[in-house]
């Protein structure tokens, strides 16, 4: 049993990973524009300005 | 909006410049679909120097980023030239702050999420009969785990919490505040001591379902307003300034009080000031509804949102922006959902009382019959469960609303408890000229069209020299572009006007009416090198919904009445078009002292609609006011709403927004009541944990939300 000591130890670490990766996210402004990502599906060309590049 | 490209020195005062870049954010009016956006994206695209672009709130906001500040001004002119107007928005700080305030709570509510779903995942182990050392290892990973979420997540709710200590007033974070820190206490104690009432799990997961339920709620309020806040600003938000003897685009914000505005013709006055310039003719209706044209003279006064009819003014800077007189309006229609705020405020805390209240009883009976576990989980989940959402921000949304709309109609509420009043209003009492009569006079087609087809084509381009009530007459009359020049064109303010077209001078002005002309005709006519070559008739009537109007009112009950200065055939005509049943006093050649007794006998359920001098005392004694368009400075002020456009159907309008608002807020007050009786006694007996507490919280929000939204987007 004690692998799962193993194992929560992992599963924090992926978890406070993903929450890192995410307050980088944030900083970057990436969630910045959270309701016009669906415009971007009326795009046919290479969008390489648009905020669904980024 | 512009002839030429903007500058970089008017889009300065709008710049976010970072290290990198500059960024401009702009408001794109006339937005309405994807493909709208489509379209604007392919402008943007195309363009050289643009780095990148963002849409935010369905396609209406545009951040643009560029490391040259005049490629701005040659997009601003793209998105214009689409169709569009793109409006560049102002408060840097605001809009950084807000950013920051959007980021810190997705950061908290990330935090609250990824601790709450770990501690569950222990708890249900926990739950699930895990052996000691492994219960005492989750618990105390638990017991870290909550620490941030207690410490940074909750930091918004400690702050309400403490803020309503420090004023001694109920808030709505005070009971969830209290509950928190009691849960926390009580927890720690107990993981300390061994005990078995940890709430690790219920804590973090309600910190979870609160801030998830709030950033979704801001989100939707956010998008309400921002679709509507630039809409109602006078549609100006730059000047131009003479210097260095060209003209400049500036923003409103950097103009100064006594610098030199030009306007040209059909252009908008962005400011409240003196005219500088020998005349100018002024179309003020959007303030006064007075649709006759004004000709101005050196030192008058002129309003921002006036309209220049005809050449090129000066203006000297007065006041500008929400200090002029129709942003006054917009400070009016702000106070008033102020206001409403405030009461709902006070009433959150009456409701949060009770709350407190009801829970404290439970957690005292409880600890007195029962254990202190369950004293506690019961008392928690009545304070989370009980749903103030509808005393909170349903009522503010639905004034927010009804505020909205009514200035999307054309009226202006100076009160904010003029919807509340009209639900009561009984009799109508209507002024006859000026409120019931025309304001924009109609050409005869007859006379018109018995011209020669040579002498109608330069009538016509005589007429459409300026923006007149009496040309907009002839507009109906106009057939793709006749392409005559007009020279020497000159206004004669109260004669008629005058030109030269094809060498031949033309004249149009007032004549006597003909003995068997109507009292409500007027005539003019029509000189051709001093030659009469026709007269012609207008006709200034009766507005043409007075009857739907009429029928409308008495459909609804109410007793209408007519108190005119006017002759009585006049007043007859009005009697004719009432049902017998909703007759009120129909009063002829009425002094103000009479009009003010009829309204003084009627009541306080009485609204007397009005434009005159005349009507003023009488609309001081109404119940409630509606001023008329046109009307003078005295009655404006007097009446508790003033209209902007002409119909008689927007008063209709009040009634049915007036209705529909207070049937959504009985709706509302009845399921919030319901609500909270039936969930509260259930959270009582032990039928509803903090958990399911927690969870129903955000679905009675969203569901006090959908009744707002759906009962009031029909209107």
């Amino acid at each position: 049993m004690e692998i799962l000591y193993v194992m929560v130890f992992i599963s924090l670490t992926v978890s406070f990973g993903f929450l890192a990766l995410f307050f980088w996210a944030v900083d970057n402004d990436q969630m910045n524009s959270l309701d016009s990502v669906s415009y971007s599906i009326l795009e046919d060309q290479n969008n390489t300005k648009g905020n669904d590049d980024e | 909006m512009s002839e030429a490209v903007l500058s970089v020195d008017s889009i300065k005062p709008f710049l976010h410049a970072s290290k990198e870049d500059l960024r401009l954010d702009l408001y794109i009016k006339g937005v309405k679909c994807g493909h709208c956006v489509h379209k604007i994206t392919k402008v943007l695209e195309l363009h050289p120097m643009l780095q990148r672009f963002h849409f935010e709130s369905g396609g209406k906001r545009l951040s643009l980023w560029s490391q040259q500040a005049s490629s701005f001004g040659d997009l601003i002119e793209k998105i214009n030239q689409l169709g569009f107007e793109a409006i560049p928005l102002e408060d840097a700080t605001d809009e950084s702050q807000a950013n920051r305030d959007f980021k810190s709570q997705l950061k908290k509510l990330a935090v609250s999420g990824v601790c709450a779903g770990n501690i569950m995942l222990f708890s249900t182990a926990i739950y699930l009969g895990a052996d000691e050392g492994f219960k005492s290892f989750f618990h105390t990973l638990s017991f870290a785990l909550v620490v941030p979420v207690l410490g940074y997540s909750a930091s918004s709710i400690w702050y309400g919490f403490w803020q309503s200590l420090k004023s001694r007033k109920f808030n709505l974070d005070f009971p969830i505040g209290l509950a928190l820190l009691l849960g926390s206490v009580l927890s720690v104690l107990s993981y300390f001591h061994g005990l078995n009432s940890i709430y690790f799990d219920s804590l973090a997961v309600v910190v979870f379902l609160i801030l998830s339920s709030r950033f979704v709620l801001n989100r939707y309020v956010a998008n309400i307003y921002i679709n509507n806040i630039v809409s109602y600003v006078p549609g100006v938000y730059q000047a131009r300034i003479e210097r260095d003897g060209q003209d400049h685009w500036v923003s409103l914000a950097s103009l100064s009080i006594g610098d030199a505005v030009v306007v040209k013709r059909g252009e908008t006055i962005p400011i409240d000031g003196t005219l500088l310039s020998s005349e100018a003719i002024i179309d003020g209706s959007v303030l006064t509804g007075e649709f006759s044209p004004v000709v101005l003279k050196e030192g008058a006064l002129v309003f921002a949102g006036t309209r220049l009819c005809a050449g090129e003014c000066r203006v000297r800077v007065l006041k500008k922006g929400a200090e002029t007189r129709v942003g006054g309006y917009i400070q009016a229609a702000q106070k008033n959902h102020r206001q409403d705020q405030e009461e709902s405020y006070r009433w959150v805390g009456y409701f949060t009382g009770f709350v407190i209240l009801a829970s404290a009883l439970t957690f005292g009976v409880l600890l007195w019959t029962n254990d202190l576990s369950t004293a506690y989980q019961r008392a928690f989940a009545i304070v989370l469960v009980a749903c103030p959402c509808a005393i909170s921000f349903g009522i503010p949304l639905i004034r927010s609303f009804s505020g909205q709309l009514s200035l999307r109609n054309g009226l202006v509420l100076k009160q904010p408890n003029v919807l509340k009043k009209l639900g009561k209003i009984k009799n109508i009492f209507l002024d006859k000229t000026g409120t019931l009569t025309k304001a924009i006079v109609r050409v005869n087609r007859g006379d018109f069209m018995a011209l020669q087809p040579e002498d109608r084509a330069k009538l016509l381009a005589l007429e459409l020299s300026m923006d007149h009530p009496i040309s907009n007459g002839f507009k109906t009359f106009q057939e793709g572009d006749a392409k005559i020049t007009v020279e020497d064109f000159q206004y004669h303010p109260g004669v008629g006007i005058s030109g030269r077209i094809c060498g031949e001078h033309w004249w149009v002005r007032g004549a006597a009416p003909l003995e068997d002309d109507d009292d409500s005709v007027k005539r003019l006519e029509v000189v051709k090198a001093d030659r009469v070559i026709t007269t012609l008739r207008l006709e200034n009537g009766f507005k043409d919904d007075l009857s739907p109007f009429l029928l409308k009112l008495a459909e609804m009950g109410k007793k209408i009445s007519v108190l005119s200065g006017d002759q009585k055939a006049e007043v007859e005509k009005i009697k004719e078009l009432v049902p017998p049943q909703n007759r009120g006093d129909f009063v002829s050649e009425a002094t103000p002292e009479e009009k003010n007794r009829f309204i003084q006998a009627a009541g306080p359920n009485s609204v007397m609609i009005g434009d005159g001098i005349n009507d003023i005392a009488a609309m001081q004694s109404a119940g409630l006011s509606l001023c008329m368009p046109g009307a003078l400075e005295d009655n404006m002020n007097v009446a508790d709403v003033t209209l902007t456009r002409g119909h008689l159907s927007s008063v209709l309008d009040l009634f049915q927004i007036s209705d529909k608002i207070l049937l959504t807020e009985r709706r509302l007050l009845t399921f919030t009541f319901f609500y909270n009786c039936l969930c509260v006694g259930l959270a009582a007996f032990g039928f509803i944990s903090p958990v399911v507490a927690a969870i129903l919280m955000p679905i009675s929000s969203v569901t006090v939300l959908s009744l707002v939204t759906l009962s009031l987007r029909r209107l």
